[in-house]
Formats: C-alpha cells, sequence, structure tokens
C-alpha cells in the first residue's frame, strides 16, 4: 500500500489493508494479537525502529490501532502514525505491520515536499503571499532607481 | 506461511540518481548475491543485466541489492540503482528483481521533470526566484518606461 504525504505531517491516520495468505480481508485483529508488531525505517536508514501498538483513545493516539468494522470492511483498520515517521529527513519511509501467521502488511510513505491537499498554492512556499510579494517588491526597486535616474539625467541635459 | 508479492510504483526526478529503492520480494534461501536484476528504460529496445556490486563491507554499492532486516522487516530488501538507469532521456524505467526459486517483482519507475520532495519550487524553472525576479523586471521596466514617457509627454499619448 502506497501513500503520498507532505513531509512534516503530524496526526495522521491511515487506513491499512490486512490480507491472509489467500488474499482475503483478516479480521478480528488487535493491537495484542498473537505475534502482534511493527516496525518502520525512514530513507537511508537501516535500523528498523519498533512501533508499539495500542488501542486508540478519543483522539490521535501514536500506534493506535483498530479494526474498523469487520462485517462492513473485512480486512480494513485504522493505524495511527507516530509523527516521527513522516517528519523525515528522508524522502519515504516505509512500515510494516505483523502478526503471527499472516504475511506483513507494508505501507510505503512518500513524503514529498509538496501539499496534495492544497488547492491554492499546492503547499509551495515560492507561492505563498509573501515570498510573491518580496519578489514583486524586489523587482519594483531594481527597475525604478535606474528609470528615475535616466529622467533626472534627460532633463538635465 | 505464504508471501505476497508486490510491484511497486515510484515518482523520482530524472537524473537524481544514483538512488536507493525498497523493494519487497518473496524470501527464499537465496541470498542477494543470487538476485537478477534487469532495467528497461523507455529510450531501450530491450532490458539490460544490473550488475549487482557489493563493496568490502558488504554494504550497497551500486547496482547492489541488501536485505534490510529479516526479523522486524520480512522481505524488504533495498536496490541501489547507478545514475545511468534514472538518468534524463525516458520518461520511465521498469526494473525487474529476481531471486531464485521466486516469481520477480517489478518496480515501475516515473522519472518526472519536477521534484517532488522540494517544497519551495517543486524543481520547476519557472518558479526559481531568479527566474520570475528577471521576468518581473523586464515587464515593470516596459510599463514605467511607457508610462512616463506618457506622463512627461501626454500629448504624443493622445495623438
Amino acid at each position: 500500500m502506497n501513500l503520498r504525504l507532505r513531509k512534516g505531517t503530524t496526526g495522521k491516520v491511515v487506513r491499512v489493508m490486512i490480507r491472509d495468505g489467500a488474499g482475503g480481508g483478516r479480521t478480528g485483529l488487535a493491537h495484542d494479537a498473537a505475534g502482534a508488531g511493527a516496525s518502520w525505517l525512514g530513507e537511508g536508514s537501516r535500523t528498523p525502529v519498533d512501533l508499539e501498538l495500542c488501542p486508540p483513545g478519543s483522539g490521535f493516539t501514536p500506534g493506535g490501532f483498530r479494526e474498523v468494522d469487520a462485517r462492513a470492511m473485512p480486512g480494513l483498520y485504522e493505524l495511527h502514525l507516530p509523527d516521527e515517521v513522516l517528519a523525515g529527513p528522508g524522502n519515504e519511509s516505509v512500515l510494516a505491520l505483523r502478526f503471527a501467521g499472516l504475511p506483513p502488511t507494508y505501507l510505503h510513505l512518500d513524503l514529498v515536499g509538496y501539499d496534495p491537499y492544497d488547492s491554492e498554492r499546492l503547499g509551495l512556499s515560492c507561492l505563498a503571499q509573501e515570498a510573491r510579494h518580496a519578489c514583486l517588491s524586489s523587482a519594483f526597486r531594481d527597475v525604478v532607481p535606474a528609470i528615475v535616474d535616466e529622467i533626472r539625467s534627460d532633463g538635465r541635459s | 506461511m505464504e508471501d505476497t508479492v508486490t510491484d511497486m510504483r515510484k515518482t523520482v526526478e530524472r537524473g537524481s540518481g544514483p538512488r536507493a529503492f525498497w523493494v519487497l520480494l518473496q524470501r527464499t534461501r537465496a541470498s542477494c548475491a543470487d538476485a537478477e536484476v534487469h532495467y528497461l528504460r523507455g529510450d531501450m529496445r530491450s532490458p539490460a543485466r544490473l550488475e549487482l556490486a557489493a563493496d568490502e563491507a558488504g554494504a550497497a554499492a551500486c547496482g547492489g541489492l541488501v536485505e534490510v532486516h529479516r526479523g522486524k522487516l520480512p522481505g524488504l530488501y533495498e536496490l541501489t540503482l547507478p545514475a545511468a538507469v534514472l538518468a534524463d532521456g525516458a520518461q520511465e524505467v521498469f526494473v525487474s528483481v529476481r531471486l531464485p526459486q521466486a516469481p520477480a517483482v517489478v518496480l515501475e519507475i516515473d522519472l518526472v521533470a519536477y521534484a517532488p520532495a522540494d517544497g519551495g519550487e517543486l524543481g520547476l524553472g519557472g518558479f526559481r526566484r531568479s527566474v520570475r525576479h528577471e521576468h518581473l523586471t523586464s515587464i515593470f521596466e516596459r510599463v514605467m518606461r511607457a508610462s512616463v514617457a506618457a506622463l512627461l509627454n501626454p500629448e504624443s499619448e493622445s495623438r
């Protein structure tokens, strides 16, 4: 499963499909199921970091893991990603969920510099109001004195 | 227990290699040294084999394939592709990784012209500060000269 998120995103809850060896959705898993474990790795590192799964609280709970609805969406789970997973410095992270008797479920996170959900400026700093204003101002500052000087010298001649 | 074989897709800025990618492979008893890696760029007619190499410490060199952590990240390997595989000149490259007695896994890499990780300008030349400054300066200069000329000589403007 691949997700594209802006690097530095915080408080992110993702939904993960967990399948059994035959490809069907595996129901009934919890944070304390047999063999339950999770580890993640940031780009550039070869040392996995363990993530302790826990029941989610009422709000964002790093490591929170729960089944969504075993009847309506069998195999779908909710995972509260710790902010460190999305913090970089690399441009991607990978997270593995492990349960006894199941193949590992991988979550691949592309950490991009832009904000795919910003309809105004795609999260790009160069398109921010202040950045555009600064660019316009500096262009004005460079042009005006030269033209004023020309006018003055024309007036003197 | 049966492992899942996953094909993957990545988006990277072309010309940004060499670069490491994670690939998920079905685990076998084979070692990385037995792996076969082929690649096919959009500007190639047939796949080329990538020679795997490891440095003296056994870590990945260009073309290297290294198992990351068998216990915690089972099946996850790091594949380092040489710069030539990701170079300008193609829009995509397919990389096939195969361990003996296991199906091949295909990594599809989109070689794009922008830099997905650049939150400032997205790697776009048109967004570079110097380019925008130069563009704005030329516009301002033209507009101001016309405006000043009109102010100083209103009759020529009215004619």
